[in-house]
């Protein structure tokens, strides 16, 4: 039997086709109405290109879009998943780049028009793809890289997150986290592979509502990256602790949580499951920590399922306690980057990942140490400096410009911008600043524009040309 | 007093205060996220000298919500 997410699905819908799958507010869905939509979205999937099944799906935090995403995998074909929030020029990439066969910016409206479809159920059933999805993911030369996963993997990995968040059939899961993120697709795929009850419809950022849900849904758990933790704390202070004997576990990932934060938040949820996970894409998520039983400040505890090594320039293991490159090895790896034989090659060294993160082993713990890769991490959204960059450098009045991360007490990092004035510009430095934060509005999301500018006279760079991101630390 | 309001959230937000109207929401544009929402009411706190409990807190969805709270705690 292949192993996979649908028939996972499909059987806990066998077995239990009356429980709750998702609720969208307050209107549920079974699992046996999941299968039933996912087979009728699945007939009227029609592939333009037999060779290429992709289908490009616009994200949203929708029952449809759940549907959507598991009808494509059950109609053959594989799904790249597309923020909301995309800049015109990271979509048109991924489109280029895919060549999708079928292109759904709006859910909602495709699946209207699929339910009014006549069809045979039974005949919609077609081989699955050995591809499940495409991710694409900030790349350190501001090229989006495009993560290939299979059924396989994706099952596996899931498979692993339950172990760890100790997910259960009768859990009921408040889904706070955005379907266009893994981590908020890592949490939909664990509650549905547990059998549990997936709760939508309500954004963090509406805390009223949210407080609300917990009550009337009964929630057991949820999934929070820490920037999202900050503001229920900054908006309710300690108003969460009064749903803590109903929360069954927490799960934590995608961004630096300070370990006093975690002691505070296991001291107010003393009988809850509070994982940390860390990973990438391209690993899933590789390592936990439990707040109650581990050293806070490690990223994971080393397991039998995943292996772990730390490299040295040469890309030789280093002893246990040395620093280096963390590259890590499990069953759930990516396969390969998408079209990009030789970024492949590159991130493996010994059959292990890269991770571009620096850290060391010691005494069974993963400890995160720092960063090799560029890659600015904004409350959990990557961002690659070179993008941001392109966007500056496409301004007139912008000779050069240089990204990197400033270290953020509620996002954990935002982007900080480096800029050169062009010589033929006569404005004022102020006045240059709220011109560039207005176009900067116009073409990136939110988390994209730089927080903070800078104006320098150089950027600092190796005597190739190669820009010098530490030196600009100093400037 | 409401257009101090207004413009001191279409400074926070970085928008034209044309923008600020009473329904605009949290969420609504991507400007109006978690983080510059605790920046507003920080602010709001700040500049109006008033404290806004957690209850009133989360009852702020609206620009029209933060202009009644200013209001009531004045």
């Amino acid at each position: 039997m292949t192993i996979n997410l649908v028939e996972k699905i499909l059987s806990n819908a066998s077995e239990n086709p009356n429980s709750v799958a998702v609720y969208l507010r307050d209107k549920p869905k079974t699992y046996s109405q999941l299968v039933h939509d996912i087979k009728i979205l699945s007939a009227n999937i029609v592939y333009k290109d037999e060779c290429n099944s992709a289908v490009l799906i616009t994200a949203s935090n929708t029952y449809e879009f759940i549907v959507l995403y598991f009808a494509v995998h059950f109609s053959g074909g594989y799904s790249v998943i597309i923020p909301e929030d995309s800049d015109v020029k990271y979509k048109k990439f991924v489109f280029d780049k895919v060549n999708p066969s079928l292109c759904v910016d709006n859910v909602e409206a495709f699946f209207l028009e699929s339910l009014s479809s006549e069809i045979d159920l039974d005949e919609t059933r077609k081989p699955f793809n050995k591809i499940a999805d495409l991710m694409f993911t900030s790349g350190t030369t501001g090229e989006p890289k495009g993560v290939v996963l299979t059924h396989e993997k994706l099952y596996l990995a899931t498979e692993h997150i339950v172990k760890n968040v100790k997910n259960k059939s009768d859990d009921i899961e408040l889904l706070l986290m955005p379907l266009s993120h893994s981590f908020g697709m890592g949490r939909m795929r664990s509650t549905l592979y547990a059998g549990g009850t997936l709760v939508l419809g309500y954004p963090f950022k509406k805390l009223k509502d949210v407080f609300k849900a917990i009550e009337y849904h009964n929630v057991t758990g949820f999934g929070l990256v820490p920037s999202a933790w900050n503001y229920i704390v900054g908006m309710s202070k300690n108003l969460i602790c009064k749903y803590a004997s109903r929360i069954r576990y927490i799960e934590f990932g995608s961004a630096y949580l300070p370990a006093e934060e975690k002691k505070r938040i296991a001291e107010w949820f003393p009988n809850t499951n509070i994982v940390m996970h860390y990973g990438l894409t391209e690993v899933s998520r590789a390592f936990f920590i439990d707040f109650h039983k581990d050293p806070l400040d490690a990223v994971g505890n080393i397991s039998a399922a995943v292996e772990v090594i730390i490299l040295n320039e040469d890309y030789e293991t280093v002893s246990s306690g040395e620093e280096g490159e963390i590259a890590i090895k499990s069953p759930w790896m990516l396969s390969h980057y998408y079209m990009n034989e030789a970024l492949s090659k590159e991130s493996v060294a010994q059959g292990f990942f890269k991770t571009g993160d620096l850290g060391k082993i010691k005494g069974g713990y993963l400890y995160l140490t720092g960063r090799l890769k560029e890659i600015i991490n904004v409350g959990g959204k990557k961002v690659s400096p070179y993008q941001v960059e392109m966007y500056l450098n496409s301004l007139v009045f912008i000779k050069e410009s240089g990204c990197i991360a400033l270290p953020d007490s509620n996002l954990g990092e935002v982007v900080q911008a480096f800029i050169v004035i062009d010589e033929s510009c006569n404005m004022e430095q102020d006045t240059i600043i709220i011109r560039i934060k207005k176009e900067m509005a116009k073409v990136l999301p939110s988390y994209m524009r730089p927080q903070k500018y800078s104006i320098v006279k150089s950027i600092p760079k190796t005597p190739s040309g190669k820009m010098q991101r530490l030196k600009l630390l100093n400037q | 007093m409401k257009n101090e309001v207004r413009e001191l959230i279409a400074k926070i937000l970085n928008v034209s205060t044309d923008v600020v109207v009473d329904d605009l929401a949290v969420g609504d544009i991507p400007e109006w996220d978690s983080l510059a929402h605790m920046n507003i009411i920080a602010s709001i706190e700040k500049e109006f000298g008033i404290t806004i409990d957690i209850e009133q807190t989360l009852d702020i969805e609206d620009v029209e919500d933060i202009i009644e709270i200013v209001k009531s705690n004045k």
